[in-house]
């Protein structure tokens, strides 16, 4: 008797979505689907439909055509139980610039319904979750961009949703900020939420998600996994090896591999950029050469470089 | 100064071409002016001199107008670009404080004064009519100049001063009122005062206050008004109103000139403040916000928008001390009311007080989340757009507690004068249709701070006043005049609360599509 591994329960399916403003068209016939436990990451350059499809899904806005489900509810038909199961994180935060911190939690968790003694623990495990629990009386309005981001996303997970739309949650944020955030995401997708989340930056998205949805002008341009993306480039993929220490004739060693098609160091660095066909090596073969040759390793990864060429090739230039 | 102007007087032009607003703002001035005209033309057989009847309508209209709406107007100036956060890459342009402040408030000046304009050839017209000179239109018009060239730098100042466009409006509003009140409030009271013997007309302080008052009297444009629009006027056009509006608006100018860098400094800015909520760090946190309610809404509301505990309190101090001041100054007038006339006098106060709340709670309900950014995260709560206003202002009637208490108070006083006004409301058809008024107004408050973001509530009252001289001429129209006062009142009353049953469900309505737009 075989096994089979069962289908991940899909939490929001959308089909032939459009949606008009005026005479602009924001959505014209996107499809996608969002499974269960998966950081899904929704790509697409400014004025692609993102937020549209955002607001749509976190039931804010009607779908004018098209089917679109969350946790098998119809919208927007069934809109009261989908907004107890979601957090939506917009992307101008939405917060009350003159509460304070606990105030403004304490407000929305009482909001949906939580007793007050359980508020209080709540709260506090979402301000340490997002490292914001020492600024928890604080005002609002003193806390910079990126402490407002994380008491944003903390307001979203607030009523223990199981899925989380965050709406360019990174924008604005410095490199270390950025960092940390895609970390607390990590974690929540760890503890089992869904996450869906937009950006411009292909890039950005590449290390956390593990699907992947490009839009632009309204119209899809690829759904599924995020190794199925990479796999458009043809069978060449493309990582970045770096090293504690530079290894002397490691890169010649390399080259001489079967199915390396390149090897590239930086000046006097300990990295190297590596392409191999898949068709003839694996990243796991390579990296095991890598380390016959004495390298020691710091971190194996996919050249997210090559995202941005994907993304490029699937968009079109100019504005909207 | 000609680069400094330019660029500030450009930006407003173009939006003001582009913005349908404008040219509704002045069709809907023209509409009133031929109102006004079909008015004078329906009682030309009654009126002596129609030419003055009509510009006399169209000079205090304008007067009140600019009192009413100028706050609104000009105290936006600065505190736009604070509630916008641009007020810091305005500052960091090679542009002077000055500069910007005149570049901003004369832009505003010329298109207010656009309107005045546009009043000339319909205003020249009444001369024809009969009853009114040239020379009175001169001195009338620069009266209202003036008039304006003082609110708007009072507007100017108190945007400069304010971190928000509310307490802008505020503080410009409470000004204006209390010179065109308290001034001639005081020079009666100083009147009786002497007259009673209480003060002596040659002391100190009657020597020192009697003048004080009487040019700042004669610094009202409603005064200098009664004194244009009086027959047989031939004084100068540029009066001692003139001359003392424009002195003070140029005095109010160089005081935000003085603390335009000082006030524009705080990043926090444009943001809305605590007002008397304190901390639950603070030792006074009694008065703080404390844990949300079962009923979050309300709490919020009450607290957030309505200012809590310690305003309800400092609210309730301050209507006992106006009312209070009402009784000390009718004795001191020789008129003491007694209980049962003080107990009305308390009613009538405290339900004008009351109203005029309300409609400012339901301008604030929606129109605080838009301006605060925070209506979608609102909408997401699992609950109807229905029951999130009537949440919110069940919070918000919190609010009214004091007023309330006031009001209990009066009622106390004189019981029999509340049960006769029940009485009169429900079997008056002209109380209900009064009644169907307000409702409509208080539908509109809550309606229009989803469409515009600014100035929600004087187009508001704008809109209701309007609507409602159309609406009594459309009833009148359609009934021909026949059928008795109480049947036309009836079906007035009918019609109003019908719009404003509409108008609830157009908010609604509105209101769920709103959280998308957002």
């Amino acid at each position: 008797m075989s096994e089979t591994t069962p289908e991940p329960e899909a939490v929001v399916s959308v089909e032939a979505l459009s949606h008009t403003y005026k005479r602009t068209h924001a959505l014209a016939g996107v499809s996608f689907t969002v499974t269960q436990g998966s950081i899904h990451g929704f790509v697409g350059p400014n004025g692609a439909g993102k937020t549209t499809t955002l607001s749509i899904l976190a039931t804010l806005l009607r779908p004018q055509t098209g089917t679109v489900r969350v946790f098998g509810h119809r919208l927007p038909r069934d809109y009261k139980a989908v907004r107890r199961r979601i957090g939506f994180m917009p992307d101008h935060l939405g917060l009350y610039a003159q509460m304070t911190v606990f105030e403004c939690l304490d407000f929305f968790a009482a909001a949906y319904g939580m007793k007050a003694r359980r508020r209080e623990s709540v709260i506090d495990d979402v301000l340490t979750l997002t490292d914001m629990i020492r600024h928890k009386d604080s005002l609002v309005k003193s806390l910079s961009r990126g402490m407002s981001q994380r008491v944003s996303l903390a307001r979203a997970l607030v009523h223990d949703p199981d899925l989380l739309l965050l709406d360019e949650p990174a924008s604005g944020l410095d490199p270390r900020a950025r960092v940390e955030l895609l970390e607390v995401l990590r974690e929540l997708s760890r503890m089992g939420k869904t996450i869906f989340i937009s950006s411009h930056i292909l890039g950005e998205l590449g290390d956390l998600c593990d699907h992947v949805t490009i839009i632009d002008r309204g119209r899809p341009r690829y759904s599924g996994t995020m190794r199925g993306l990479l796999a458009r480039r043809g069978d060449v993929a493309a990582y970045v090896l770096t090293l504690e220490d530079a290894v002397p004739g490691l890169a010649e060693r390399l080259a001489g591999q079967e199915g390396i098609a390149g090897i590239e160091q930086s000046d006097g660095e300990a990295a190297y950029k590596l392409s191999f066909d898949t068709g003839l090596t694996s990243a796991n073969a390579v990296l095991r050469a890598a380390m016959d040759a004495g390298a020691r390793v710091v971190s194996f990864r996919e050249d997210l470089r090559q995202l941005t060429d994907v993304f490029m090739e699937l968009t079109e230039p100019g504005v909207p | 100064m000609r680069i400094a102007i330019a660029p500030f007087f450009l930006q407003s032009l173009r939006s003001d071409a582009r913005s349908g607003k404008t040219y509704l703002v002045r069709a809907v001035m023209a509409a009133f002016l031929l109102l006004m005209l079909v008015s004078v033309h329906e009682r030309w057989q009654y009126v002596a001199a129609p030419g003055l009847d009509l510009f006399s309508s169209i000079v205090w209209t304008t007067a009140f107008i600019t009192c009413l709406a100028g706050p609104f107007y000009f105290a936006s100036v600065i505190t736009e670009e604070k509630e916008n956060k641009t007020i810091g890459l305005l500052k960091m342009t090679a542009l002077r404080p000055a500069w910007i402040l005149m570049g901003k408030s004369t832009s505003q000046m010329i298109a207010a004064g656009m309107l005045l304009l546009t009043q000339v050839p319909l205003v020249l017209l009444s001369v024809t009519l009969g009853g009114v000179s040239l020379r009175q239109i001169a001195a009338a018009y620069c009266a209202l100049a003036a008039h304006l060239v003082l609110v708007a730098n009072l507007g100017m100042l108190f945007s400069t001063l304010g971190r928000t466009l509310k307490r802008a409006v505020t503080g410009t509003s409470v000004c204006l009122l209390g010179f065109f009140l308290l001034v001639p409030l005081g020079q009666h009271m100083l009147g009786n005062l002497v007259g009673r013997g209480s003060l002596s007309a040659s002391g100190l302080v009657y020597r020192t206050l009697e003048p004080l008052l009487r040019w700042a009297n004669d610094s009202s444009v409603f005064t200098r008004g009664r004194e244009v629009l009086s027959t047989g006027f031939s004084g100068s056009p540029i009066g001692f109103q003139v001359l003392t509006n424009l002195g003070a608006g140029g005095v109010f100018f160089l005081l935000a000139w003085a603390v335009f860098d000082r006030c524009t400094r705080d990043h926090q800015a444009g943001t809305p403040g605590r007002g008397l909520l304190f901390m639950r760090t603070s030792r006074l946190r009694g008065f703080g916000a404390g844990r949300a309610w079962r009923s979050a809404l309300v709490w919020k509301d009450y607290h957030f928008l309505v200012g809590g505990k310690g305003f309800a309190l400092v609210k309730f101090l301050l209507l006992g001390a106006l009312l209070g001041g009402i009784y000390l100054l009718q004795r001191l007038s020789g008129y003491p009311p007694n209980a049962e006339e003080f107990g009305d006098m308390t009613l009538g106060i405290m339900i004008a007080i009351i109203a005029l709340q309300l409609v400012a709670f339901h301008e604030r309900i929606l129109g605080s989340e838009r301006r605060w950014h925070t209506l979608p995260n609102l909408l997401m709560l699992p609950c109807s757009a229905w029951g999130l206003v009537w949440r919110k202002l069940l919070g918000c009637l919190l609010g009214l507690l004091p007023d309330l208490l006031w009001f209990g108070f009066g009622a106390r006083l004189h019981f029999d004068g509340l049960v006769d006004l029940l009485e009169e409301v429900l079997s008056e058809p002209g109380a209900w249709y009064a009644l169907g008024a307000y409702a409509v107004l208080l539908q509109l408050a809550l309606y229009l701070p989803l469409r515009v973001r600014r100035g929600a509530l004087l187009l508001a009252f704008v809109l209701w006043i309007a609507g409602l001289h159309a609406g009594a001429a459309i009833v009148m129209s359609l009934t021909g005049g026949y059928g008795s006062e109480d049947t036309f009142l009836g079906l007035l009353a009918a019609l109003v609360f019908a719009l404003a049953v509409f108008l609830h469900w157009r908010t609604m309505r509105r209101l769920v599509r709103q959280g998308g737009a957002e």
